[in-house]
């Protein structure tokens, strides 16, 4: 048994640098990170609001656009180019800088250590690298704006030859490509420390009594998303590499022979856009899944709270989450349906990604059962879970039609993709980054947030993404086409009414966001002081202050129960806490 | 000397102690644990740079079954071109690297985490050790000719896919390795000033990670040999 060690942390003694900027302390990294990601959604969200003004009224004037690109939007007008290099920057920004930082860095790096009772994460300057190394990424991503010929038009898939074959191809392919490889490069380096932090410090770091089967669900789930970061991130920097060499080294990696681009033939040969897309994918679908699957521990934690109920099948849910981290690896190919592959590759994918349903369904189907008669408590936190549940079981039955190759070749290039992974990849990801901040903004800023609030803003936004996302689903069966900037075909035209519905419905649901940004912030100052366990929850970061203090215990804990230890009848109170004694229930 | 001490499930993770407070005059308890967690750390660092490579080395067998249409004669051809190695450097090379390694297991085997090394064997690790600096600091000069030599021929990057994965393979791996060998200057330049216990810690993982370089390079000298 390990001795346990009281030690200091540096965060106490150094001065402002070392204590709120340069931070070695895992919850002033995980703040950093939180607010990174929040300034990330605001661009991005904005970004997707110019996108989706001009999809709906083409050849509108955005007022002072012009000065972000003069070029891209002469007279404030978006031109087509431009709106590819605006999709290429929201994807990018939400995908990387939202969907993996949020529910992970920031919510992971905060409540890890806190849950597993240790003081700290295993490698704080390791951890401190990787956020200020994501930073870099961020600025140099944001740079493309302001380059010469603006972000990249290839999306955030980057696929060749469009990425590879330099400024010929089109705008922002020059600079703003390199720019965006060199981000998104310096970004797995950020991801892959960050991995290593989250993997020793789930396996190390455990306090006394910690058993593996004691852990919060939310723990096991940063745990495989982590591992599934550390594998998949670091493939993802082989391709941008010889990406980034097939650009600037005359290296035909990704480019095939005889490529005719502006008229002139490319000096490359033999090269291959499949092999682009087989190793991106290999990253990209994980990817999907290190955006979900912390979601699927935050959910599974939050429903339990608020039910008053253990959670139903803790080893079942954590069965179906290990077996998605490992299917996730083996369904890239879906992806690709329509890229040329073998068919006979295609059915081969086709199987696993179809399997890979059955995990998710029985998670869906476990939490419902917890729900089944708790004693349940409808809080904002509480409210955006269930909202996950009902985002991610809709969006999701959008993934199993698109899992048949046959199907998947009419939709694929439709708004049917469009909406399939706003909704279960963006939208089920914010409402658990939703969910995890009403519960855990206690705790980390010893502030409540507004309840009322929080539920009116809760309220709207689901409404709101429902509004905007299910009518792409039906845009896509019509045979709208993903990735048009202006709609000018007959058929296309007379949908435009519905993009104009879901631009308003986007707009309103955006805006409804201020309210939450405004509750975030006016909390802070003005909300109630948050008492040490406001929500009567059983896991160790509830035994400690809100927020907790430096070393986050004030005495080293010790686990004598599992973390779902809820409606319980024979103490005064209904549920036991990780830490009580092994004789509480005696005692009642 | 056994350093690692497993714990049960159901017993718990370990301690408490951390990057924060660098293991200066821990003590015998606390040594295993820190040990035992920057081993954790290394073998996944270790584990991501493996998939670096696994990434590479399934573009080059996809890159190689690649065919070019001739729309000429209708049929199929390849561009995967013929690629003379400077073999009998490049296993020279091999040598010198794994001699690096064995160089810093001796030193690790011989490195106490209690005792000052000048206390003891001091002069003959200092050796050990200026002999797996020097070794690695020669392979890398090694795979620096292997590479002009390449050049020399008129074997480029942009020459063709298979050069071209030569050289990123290679470099790749070199700028790990350098890693790996600025590793082990440090230790022999500042190796003296900091606690035994500190200095058993840098030297163990720096020389498990110069094996590891060692073993990732004999793989990819049979891959690049054979595949």
């Amino acid at each position: 048994m390990p001795s346990q060690i009281q030690l200091r942390s540096s965060s106490e003694t150094k001065g402002f640098l070392r204590k709120y900027i340069f931070s070695t302390n895992h919850k002033t990294v995980g703040i950093q990170y939180f607010f990174l990601s929040l300034f990330a959604v605001v661009v991005g969200m904005a970004l997707s609001w110019l996108m989706r003004i001009h999809v709906a009224w083409s050849g509108v004037r955005i007022f002072g656009l012009e000065h972000l690109s003069a070029a891209g939007a002469p007279g404030g007008v978006i031109t087509p180019e431009y709106y590819l290099s605006l999709m290429t920057l929201h994807g990018t920004i939400m995908i990387f800088f939202v969907l993996t930082l949020a529910p992970q860095n920031a919510f992971g790096n905060y409540f890890l250590p806190l849950q597993i009772g240790a003081e700290e994460t295993a490698f704080p300057i390791v951890n401190m690298l990787s956020f200020w190394t994501t930073l870099v990424a961020l600025l140099v991503l944001l740079a493309t704006l302001f380059v010469g010929d603006g972000p990249p038009i290839s999306g955030w898939t980057a696929y060749p030859p469009m990425s590879a074959v330099g400024k010929d191809a089109g705008p922002g392919l020059g600079t703003g490509q390199n720019l965006w490889i060199i981000s998104i490069g310096i970004f797995c380096i950020a991801s892959v420390l960050s991995s290593i932090n989250f993997i020793a410090t789930f396996m190390d770091m455990r306090c006394k009594g910690m058993a593996l089967m004691r852990l919060p669900l939310t723990c096991w789930a940063w745990f495989i998303t982590a591992i599934m970061s550390l594998l998949s991130f670091a493939v993802l920097l082989a391709a941008v590499l010889l990406l980034l060499l097939d650009r600037t080294a005359g290296t035909s990696f990704f480019v095939p022979a005889n490529l005719l681009v502006s008229g002139k033939i490319e000096p490359h040969s033999g090269g291959s856009p499949l092999l682009w897309q087989h190793l991106f994918w290999f990253f990209g679908h994980p990817e999907v899944y290190i955006t979900i699957l912390p979601g699927f521990g935050i959910v599974s934690h939050v429903l339990s709270c608020f039910s008053r109920k253990p959670i139903l099948g803790y080893k079942l849910v954590l069965g179906c989450m290990l077996a998605i981290g490992f299917l996730s690896f083996i369904v890239w190919g879906h992806h690709m349906f329509v890229s040329g592959m073998s068919p006979f590759s295609g059915f081969l994918f086709s199987i696993p990604t179809i399997v890979i349903s059955l995990p998710a369904t029985i998670t869906t189907l476990l939490w419902l059962g917890t729900l089944w008669g708790g004693r349940l408590q409808f809080s904002t936190s509480m409210m955006f879970g269930l909202g996950f549940v009902s985002t991610f079981v809709a969006g999701g039955l959008g993934g199993i039609l698109l899992a048949h190759p046959a199907v998947d070749s009419y939709l694929h290039a439709t708004y049917f993709v469009v909406g399939h992974l706003h909704m279960v990849m963006g939208v089920s990801a914010i409402f658990a980054i939703f969910a995890a901040i009403y519960f855990w903004y206690p705790k980390m800023f010893g502030k409540m947030l507004n309840e009322r609030l929080g539920l009116i803003h809760f309220g709207l936004t689901f409404i709101g993404v429902y509004c905007i996302f299910m009518p792409m689903h039906l845009l896509g069966f019509a045979g709208n086409p993903r990735r048009y900037a202006i709609l000018s075909d007959d058929f296309l035209i007379r949908l435009i009414p519905l993009h104009q519905f879901i631009t308003v419905a986007a707009l309103i649901t955006g805006a409804v966001q201020f309210l939450f940004l405004f509750n975030l912030f006016w909390s802070l100052y003005r909300g109630e002081p948050a008492p040490a366990n406001p929500w009567s929850a059983t896991s160790l970061e509830w035994e400690t202050s809100s927020p907790p203090p430096i070393g986050n215990f004030r005495r080293q804990p010790i686990v004598n129960h599992g973390a779902y230890e809820y409606g319980e009848t024979n103490i005064e109170r209904d549920f036991v806490m990780q830490s009580d004694p092994e004789s509480v229930r005696m005692k009642a | 000397m056994s350093v690692l001490s497993p714990i049960s499930a159901a017993d718990s993770g370990g301690g408490t102690p951390t990057f924060l407070s660098p293991p200066i005059g821990c003590d015998e308890a606390e040594f295993p644990i820190l040990l035992r967690r920057y081993r954790l750390g290394l073998a996944l660092f270790v584990a991501a740079i493996g998939m670096l490579f696994v990434g590479f080395s399934s573009a080059y067998v996809v890159r190689r079954g690649i065919p070019i249409y001739d729309a000429g004669t209708g049929g199929y051809s390849t561009d995967w071109e013929p690629l003379r190695l400077p073999i009998r450097l490049l296993l020279f090379n091999s040598c010198l690297l794994i001699c690096a390694s064995v160089a810093m297991e001796v030193v690790r085997r011989k490195t106490s985490a209690f005792v000052y090394p000048s206390e003891t064997n001091g002069r003959e690790v200092t050796l050990w050790l200026s002999a797996s600096l020097l070794l690695g600091t020669a392979f890398l000069l090694g795979q620096g000719i292997a590479w002009h030599a390449l050049v020399s021929s008129g074997r480029f990057l942009s020459t063709g896919a298979r050069t071209a994965f030569f050289y990123v393979l290679t470099s790749t791996h070199a700028l790990h390795a350098l890693l790996g060998v600025l590793a082990v200057a440090a230790i022999a330049s500042f190796g003296a000033r900091i606690s035994p216990a500190r200095r058993y810690v840098a030297v163990d993982l720096t020389a498990w990670y110069l094996h590891a370089m060692t073993l990732l390079w004999v793989y990819l000298l049979c891959f690049l040999l054979f595949a």
